[in-house]
């Protein structure tokens, strides 16, 4: 290191000169003629359809002709040039509120618009799609000047485009570590041009509204002194997905959740921590409960938190029968079907299909032959409500389509996107991916089906000469219950306990000893980096364990809450 | 302070001496376990040369020193104070903060070369220059007057 002693003149002021005012000169200072000269005849009539289908669209048109660009231009020496360039962009509109205790605590609306480009070199059997070849995200200019906006897409283009380089050469460096597979998996499948470009989706609601109806529901804990928090919240979003890729597709679609979530929570006199979060998620605003109907549901919140303070704790272990309510059955069913069934392609290496549990069960029995599975993202509606896990087209451009992934039991397919994975070369348009983010096999609509009716916990307790068997309603983290009831056998009444978990709630058990489903399907539209759906009846269990929980015996607080008199 | 420079650098028998414009901040250990030393990351750089050539914009130089060393070597201070408002980050978290200080003539500085990547610019012209020729080496000189 050269260090230079030199006498110098120090100016005692810095000032903080962003990136972001640096890249604005730079926009201000480019002629705006770029709409004059941008319209070169496209080469193939792929892209020229593409373009058609883009007109009247500045973002799209940015988008194309900045492709366009990128696709025949892009070449370093000693490096390939792209056989595939695409461009995705998430123009996300949010609102966000909560309340705590009878005010707002939160309230903020964002606008953003986020970009992925992903540059592929080397070809569909093998490319540069790794590590730092997945592509590269930026934020992009909310307006439609097309050379703002295809200033930031050069230069992430440029970076992806170097980042293809080196991914290429190390992924085959690191192949080389691995024998080399006989039937090797492409890694990216071929997919038809798609051109759909639909209407745009925004945010419809009333903000005063909501907040009053946030602040009303919370202001319930002055009625509730056993209740230590109360909180509840308004997530809005509306999201536009802009695609457009080397292969000519162009795709524009969007998509709008309304999500409004409860919480409360309590301590029981012996410390246990006991809490219920109810929620609601639509597409459609008009869906949300009212303002009177929201009150109802906070007071049946407040009331069986207040209810399992007092109930007892399950201190001895259980070994039969146990139903899952649908609102309980959602969440097993997501966690270990829904994400098991996803293709997801396994590290370089490894030989399994995919990561999940089924990995090896192609064409076995994964549940009893009397469901089968089927994710249809086409679905907008089921029995009137809307389904947020629909979608017309995937997040890399494909077509989504009704998959039937268990038929009587049977393991069928998987849900794949563009990545494909041993006997599955083609996406099935369940590629999906959070703004910005990676593109990943997802559910979209996961519709559980049944061909038998419901039977009677008492019977099957009767029968097996135990005095109680369980009901669970709902379901917290970890699939441990929230509302968990025993069911007697002698007269059928109900009973709310607290402190229990399942044991060996696993496949397996969905597979040999889920016995019954009731004919009472429910739609749970979940939050996830892309909206699902899960449609599911309650589930009979012929035998599962519940246990006592291992929870912490916490104090509870020192000294009351203040008076509610000012 | 400009002809105050230039007669320092004379009288210490060096071609040039350094004169700084700006600065887009800088840091400081301030741990028992580290050396109390500082960097500061200048942005406009000159070199002020004794001879009378014009001065020269430079590049990819920091300010590096101890404090207690660097502030004993303060020639003479300028008489317009100017005002620094920003955001300092510290044990604290990132709070604001405003400085007030006159332009400052020092007899002896450390500097150290930044470190930098030779990162590749863009392969392509910016949009809306498609037609334009680069400038290939991006190295013509910039004379500018402070």
């Amino acid at each position: 290191m050269k260090i230079l002693h030199q006498p110098i003149a120090l100016r005692g002021h810095k000032r903080l000169t962003g990136m972001a005012l640096a890249i604005a000169l730079a926009l201000n200072a480019a002629p705006k003629r770029a709409a004059s000269e941008e319209t070169k005849p496209a080469p193939d009539a792929a892209m020229v359809a593409a373009h058609e289908a883009a007109k009247g669209d500045g973002l799209l048109e940015a988008l194309l002709t900045e492709l366009d660009r990128s696709k025949a231009q892009l070449k370093m020496e000693q490096v390939q040039a792209p056989y595939y360039v695409e461009y995705r962009v998430n123009e996300v509109e949010d609102f966000g509120a909560e309340a705590a205790f009878g005010a707002l605590r939160e309230n903020q609306h964002v606008h953003v618009r986020v970009l992925r480009v992903v540059v592929r070199i080397g070809d569909y059997k093998q490319d540069s799609y790794f590590a730092r070849g997945q592509g590269e995200s930026n934020i992009l200019p909310l307006d439609n000047d097309p050379i703002a906006l295809r200033h930031q897409l050069w230069l992430a283009t440029d970076d992806a485009y170097k980042a293809a380089g080196q991914a290429l050469a190390e992924k085959q460096a690191a192949m080389k570590q691995f024998s080399a597979d006989p039937n090797p998996v492409e890694d990216f499948a071929k997919a038809p041009q798609v051109i759909a470009v639909e209407p745009t989706a925004s945010l419809k609601f009333d903000e005063a509204g909501w907040k009053k109806t946030l602040e009303d529901v919370t202001g319930l804990y002055k009625q509730y002194p056993d209740v230590q928090s109360v909180t509840a919240s308004a997530r809005f979003s509306a999201i536009n997905e802009y695609l457009v890729n080397s292969e000519g597709t162009v795709t524009r679609s969007g998509k709008t959740t309304y999500n409004v979530v409860l919480s409360s929570a309590a301590q029981a006199a012996d410390g246990m921590r006991l809490g219920r979060s109810p929620g609601f998620m639509v597409a459609r605003p008009e869906e949300l409960p009212t303002h009177d109907a929201l009150m109802g549901e906070a007071k049946k919140m407040l009331e069986t938190v207040v209810a399992l303070r007092q109930a007892p704790i399950v201190e001895e272990e259980y070994r039969g029968p146990v139903l899952f309510a649908a609102d309980a059955a959602d969440d097993i069913v997501s966690s270990m079907v829904g994400q098991n069934l996803l293709g997801q392609k396994p590290q370089l290496g490894k030989p399994n299909r995919t990561t999940g549990a089924f990995a090896t069960s192609y064409k076995t029995r994964v549940l009893p032959n009397f469901l089968s599975v089927v994710d249809d993202p086409t679905l907008k509606e089921f029995q009137g409500k809307s389904l947020v896990g629909n979608y017309p087209v995937d997040s890399e451009g494909v077509k989504a389509q009704a998959v039937n992934v268990v038929e009587n039991g049977m393991l069928t397919n998987y849900l794949v996107g563009r990545q494909p994975i041993r006997d599955f070369p083609t996406s099935n348009g369940h590629g999906r991916a959070a703004p910005g983010g990676f593109p990943g096999p997802s559910l979209g609509v996961l519709l559980v089906k049944a061909e038998e009716l419901k039977k009677k916990v008492v019977q099957m307790v009767t029968e097996q000469g135990k005095p109680y068997g369980y009901r669970v309603e709902t379901l917290g983290p970890g699939n441990s219950p929230r509302l968990l009831y025993r069911v007697y056998a002698k007269d059928g009444h109900e009973e709310l306990v607290r402190g229990a978990v399942f044991n060996e709630l696993d496949i397996r058990a969905l597979r040999s000893d889920l016995i019954a489903v009731g004919n009472d399907p429910l739609v749970s539209n979940r939050v996830g980096a892309a909206p699902t759906t899960i449609i599911s009846p309650s589930l009979l269990f012929d035998e599962l364990e519940v246990k006592r929980a291992d929870t912490s015996k916490d104090k509870l607080p020192e000294y009351p809450a203040p008076p509610l008199k000012k | 302070m400009r002809q105050k420079l230039i007669d320092e650098v004379k009288k210490q028998g060096k071609p040039y001496g350094l004169y700084f414009d700006d600065i887009q901040g800088g840091f400081t250990l301030t741990q028992r376990s580290l050396p109390q030393a500082f960097q500061v990351l200048p942005v406009l750089v000159y070199k002020v040369y004794a001879d009378g050539r014009p001065d020269e914009l430079v590049r990819g130089v920091d300010i590096v020193g101890t404090p207690l060393a660097a502030l004993t070597r303060i020639l003479t201070t300028g008489d317009q104070p100017r005002v620094f408002n920003g955001v300092c980050g510290a044990e604290s978290g990132q709070v604001p903060v405003a400085a007030v200080a006159p332009s400052m003539l020092f007899s002896e500085m450390e500097v150290q070369k930044r470190a930098h990547e030779h990162e590749r610019p863009p392969l392509l012209p910016p949009p809306g220059f498609e037609d334009a020729v680069l400038a290939k080496d991006g190295q013509a000189k910039t004379e500018v007057k402070p």
